[in-house]
């Protein structure tokens, strides 16, 4: 039950960070925060009904951050290249 | 203990999945562009007509939980290829087949790098098509996944241009923070009932202490997917999007994800949380109404025609969301009238980006270069130097907008309608009715702007065969389904 307070507690602070923060860097790592809240969550439901889905789910997660990581560094170093900025309020060229 | 795979069930993703490495090695031995276009539509084709040999067949099923684990419970198999499957992974293969086309000249124009492009396109596809057949939720989010992953990648492939990488950074943020709201909703469902395959969430027994969580974990999960079929409050990227990347990927995030992203929503709402219907239902329609009714009146005033297309878009994913706010009672025929409308929206939707495409590869008259940024002005008078071209622009149109003779749209939407009356949410439909009158207005001032007197600079129409068959192919499939609607109803009372 700790495990899934400190998870939930995690995920805000992800959440929150991902909201207010401004450099893209930083919001890519709290939406990395969010992401292993919701792996610790999976493993310790996983270790409260006794089966082995959530732990197997952690895995693909991790895969998944992983692949995410990649591409979005990409994304970043490229804005970056032409903007000489990493800051989210500085791709402000597509707008409404 | 080792597990039998049923590779005539996969064939479609393993071919691929296979061609898409393919083609990226073939291009690390130089290639030539056109012969890895080829391969590329020649691959889709292929699994185009595994999907129509599986058809054929019974329903099959793969990477079951083994017997020593089953329990009394059901099945539980992750990849299911039966005909709901079939019609998507059909629908998408032959979207993509569009797209490869499409993309052949896009490729010379923007120089993207061919091999990748095409790399990045069919892993995309794979994605996809693992998507429909997905029943547990591991399966679905690593489908996801695999089918969003590429796709930022593909929009940022015009490296030089600094609007790409913007726009792809807005799919890329959007995307990733949907996908770690969807996880930790499938870890509440998880930590709820105790289980990741579909059959077994539907009939596992929830204490009454634990439905609130499960809940939660619900609306949190249709959340996820809301971001990938652009529904409001999830729609912003995607007008931003369609306008930064090359237009085949702007039709290929507007027609394939989105239906790859109704399959797996209308799989999971079914099959996974029909008991919750009390707790979806309502927010789906109130979402629909909110995503029709906004996409519809910003479309109102939009003047560069890719970002009409994308509000239209949004406003179309709320027609396509409605049938699924009935809830859990009459939940066949309203999953049966969404995939008849996602089948049809597909063909239009692809045949006017189609029809876009084509028009932004005109060149000044005399000169090489191309015009800049096309403006809706600028299709005045296109009836004069392309006939055909502007009558199958008009025509896919009227379609969208659902007036005779396209009676394919006209046909979707009384679908929709019946659904969404049967099922009780009689508010829904009107305002689905009167959003259908305000999306006339947009959709039909662009067709009349097609016969105006020309104003505009002289241009050359010089689209290429690949263009204009994947025009033609889109105006031969919303031509027949026009005369012979019911085609797809049929289908899909067979598929639900």
């Amino acid at each position: 039950m700790n495990y899934l307070i400190l998870s939930a507690i995690l995920f805000t602070i992800g959440a929150v960070g991902v909201l207010v923060r401004r450099n893209a860097i930083v919001v890519f790592m709290c939406v990395e925060l969010m992401l292993n809240a919701t792996n610790l969550a999976f493993v310790s439901f996983s270790h409260q009904h006794g089966n082995l889905d959530g732990q197997i789910i952690a895995f693909f997660v991790m895969v998944v951050a992983a692949a995410e990581v990649v591409v979005g560094l990409a994304i970043i170093m490229a804005i970056f290249r032409s903007r000489r900025s990493s800051s989210v309020d500085d791709a402000n060229l597509l707008k409404y | 203990m080792i597990q039998g795979i049923d590779y005539a069930a996969v064939a479609p993703v393993l071919l691929v999945a296979v061609a898409a490495v393919l083609v990226l090695m073939l291009d690390a031995f130089g290639t030539p562009r056109a012969v890895l276009g080829w391969v590329s539509s020649g691959a889709l084709a292929l699994g185009l007509a595994s999907v129509i040999a599986l058809a054929s067949g019974d329903r099959r099923a793969t990477f079951c939980l083994p017997s020593g684990l089953r329990g009394s419970g059901p099945p539980s198999c992750s990849y299911v290829a039966d005909h709901f499957t079939l019609l998507f992974q059909g629908l998408v293969l032959a979207a993509a087949v569009v797209v490869v086309l499409l993309s052949v000249g896009e490729i010379t124009r923007s120089a993207l790098p061919a091999g990748e492009y095409h790399f990045l396109l069919l892993s995309a596809t794979a994605g996809a098509i693992t998507l429909v057949a997905a029943r547990d939720l591991i399966t679905l989010v690593v489908a996801l996944e695999t089918l969003s992953l590429p796709v930022f990648a593909l929009v940022a492939l015009r490296r030089y241009d600094g609007v790409a990488s913007e726009a792809s950074l807005k799919l890329f943020l959007v995307s990733v923070i949907s996908t770690a709201v969807m996880l930790f909703g499938i870890s509440l469902v998880y930590g709820a009932t105790g289980a990741m395959h579909l059959d077994r969430i539907a009939l596992a027994h929830v204490p009454a202490g634990l439905q609130p969580v499960a809940s939660v974990g619900v609306v949190l999960v249709i959340a996820g997917f809301a971001f990938k079929v652009a529904v409001v409050p999830f729609h912003f990227w995607a007008p931003d999007v369609y306008q930064g990347s090359p237009l085949p990927v702007a039709a290929f995030l507007s027609v394939i994800s989105k239906a790859a992203g109704f399959a797996g929503l209308a799989i999971t709402l079914a099959l996974g949380f029909p008991a919750y219907g009390h707790v979806w239902g309502p927010l789906v329609g109130v979402l629909a109404a909110l995503t029709m009714t906004l996409g519809n009146l910003v479309a109102l005033r939009q003047r560069h025609p890719v970002r009409l297309l994308a509000w239209s878009s949004v406003a179309q994913s709320g027609y396509m969301l409605a049938p699924l706010a009935v809830g859990s009672h009459h939940l066949p025929q309203a999953v049966a009238a969404t995939v008849a409308y996602v089948a049809l929206y597909a063909v239009m939707n692809l045949g006017a980006f189609a029809v876009v495409t084509a028009f932004g590869r005109r060149l000044r008259r005399g000169t090489a270069s191309y015009p800049s940024l096309d403006e809706l002005a600028d299709y005045r008078g296109l009836a004069r130097r392309s006939p055909l071209m502007a009558a199958a622009l008009a025509f896919f149109l009227i379609c969208l907008a659902g007036l005779p003779p396209g009676i394919m749209g006209l046909f979707a939407k009384i679908v929709v309608f019946r659904a969404a009356i049967g099922g009780g949410v009689t508010w829904l439909a009107v305002v689905m009715a009167l959003n259908t009158v305000i999306g006339l207005y947009y959709y039909l001032a662009w067709a009349v702007r097609l016969f105006a007197a020309p104003e505009a600079e002289p241009y050359d129409l010089r689209t290429g065969p690949a263009v204009g068959l994947a025009i033609g192919v889109a105006a031969a499939g919303a031509v027949v389904l026009s005369v012979a609607p019911q085609i797809v109803l049929q289908t899909v009372s067979i598929v639900t």
